[in-house]
């Protein structure tokens, strides 16, 4: 059962961030699903959809932002997190538009921020569960925790999980500038060169056959560790 | 380097690069290319139109240096240029990405949407 507190600040103090990239058949019941929770203010970021995801988006009384261009995962998130902060947001949630993250798992995810004892948490599904996940994506993603830790010293159990909360404050000393998938490393290694308290909280994964094939490829690690490796050299 | 002493190739390859040379002072004269761009095309144009109708020179200069033969030299300056080239693109390309994400990102910014739904008085 939910405390008051959490209740409260959910509904006035928290912003959820969705990245959205034709994501029409998920993105109403995404946001259904968070206002059962109590979150107020969400705001979807159409990151250059071609599928009437913004048209949709926005019959749900949420913030609609449009990218005229796709530019990536992290890009949109970047831009919904920039226009949280611009509104006031004192805690925001990044949370999927596919439908893979459940609501219901707020809560937890903010009860560690709420009670002042972290100023970021990240979801883990290897702490909680990940029903359907396909051997192969589990072997990636277990070779990714592996890698994160030995390049970031983050005693992580999951690196590319997109359900995560963070204060104010955290947000604005995190700010992501890789536009793709490779945000979620950046974001992590950002988190390891700050001394911000974080911690890992159990959520739950919801593979669908439709998740899968819209979902990240199994190819994309290696864009991601690319990418890393460019930024590294470039940025 | 008289003329009738040259090779076919010597002749089709310095008379491309000629006309390459003479295109480029056009350009520059009329005012239609930014002139350290320009000048540095024309540098390359001229070392090369020297280099084919004297390709004794490259010899020379590597035996100077002490690389072998002129290919050798050729080659030294090539595996030199190619990272310095893909650096300077890898930056270029880079940076052109960032700004087109600050461009998206501010348009977005702009025109944010946010239509209340009235039939719902709880929101």
């Amino acid at each position: 059962m939910k405390s008051t507190r959490i209740n409260d600040v959910i509904a006035t103090q928290l912003w959820v961030v969705i990245a959205a990239y034709n994501e029409a058949p998920n993105i109403a019941s995404v946001v259904r699903g968070l206002r059962g929770e109590g979150v107020r203010n969400i705001v979807v970021v159409d990151d250059g959809s071609m599928d009437g995801t913004a048209a949709i988006a926005t019959s749900q009384n949420v913030w609609v932002l449009q990218h005229i261009l796709n530019r990536g995962q992290g890009a949109a998130i970047q831009t919904g997190l920039d226009f949280a902060l611009s509104h006031g947001a004192e805690l925001l949630v990044t949370f999927d538009a596919d439908g893979q993250h459940s609501a219901s798992d707020l809560s937890a995810l903010l009860e560690p921020i709420v009670s002042d004892r972290f100023q970021v948490t990240l979801g883990s599904r290897f702490l909680g569960s990940a029903p359907g996940v396909p051997l192969l994506r589990k072997l990636l993603l277990k070779t990714a925790v592996l890698f994160t830790r030995l390049t970031t010293r983050l005693p992580l159990t999951d690196t590319h999980n997109g359900l995560r909360a963070m204060t104010r404050s955290a947000a604005g000393r995190m700010r992501i500038t890789e536009d793709g998938m490779a945000h979620a490393s950046e974001l992590l290694d950002r988190l390891a060169k700050s001394d911000l308290p974080w911690c890992e909280v159990p959520v739950t994964i919801r593979y669908t056959e439709q998740s899968l094939v819209k979902g990240q490829r199994n190819r994309a690690a290696f864009e991601i560790l690319f990418r890393m490796f460019v930024a590294k050299l470039v940025g | 380097m008289i003329p009738f002493q040259l090779t076919p190739f010597q002749w089709i390859v310095g008379g491309l690069l000629a006309v390459a040379l003479v295109t480029e002072f056009l350009l520059q004269f009329f005012g239609m290319t930014r002139r350290r761009i320009s000048l540095l095309r024309a540098a390359v144009w001229t070392a090369a139109l020297v280099l084919i109708l004297e390709p004794g020179l490259l010899q020379e200069i590597a035996i100077r240096l002490q690389v072998g033969r002129g290919t050798d030299f050729l080659l030294y300056l090539l595996a030199l240029c190619f990272p310095v080239t893909g650096f300077y693109f890898l930056h270029s390309i880079e940076k052109q990405r960032q700004q087109l994400t600050r461009l998206v990102r501010e348009l977005a910014h702009r025109n944010p949407v946010h239509v209340p739904d009235t039939t719902r008085q709880s929101d």
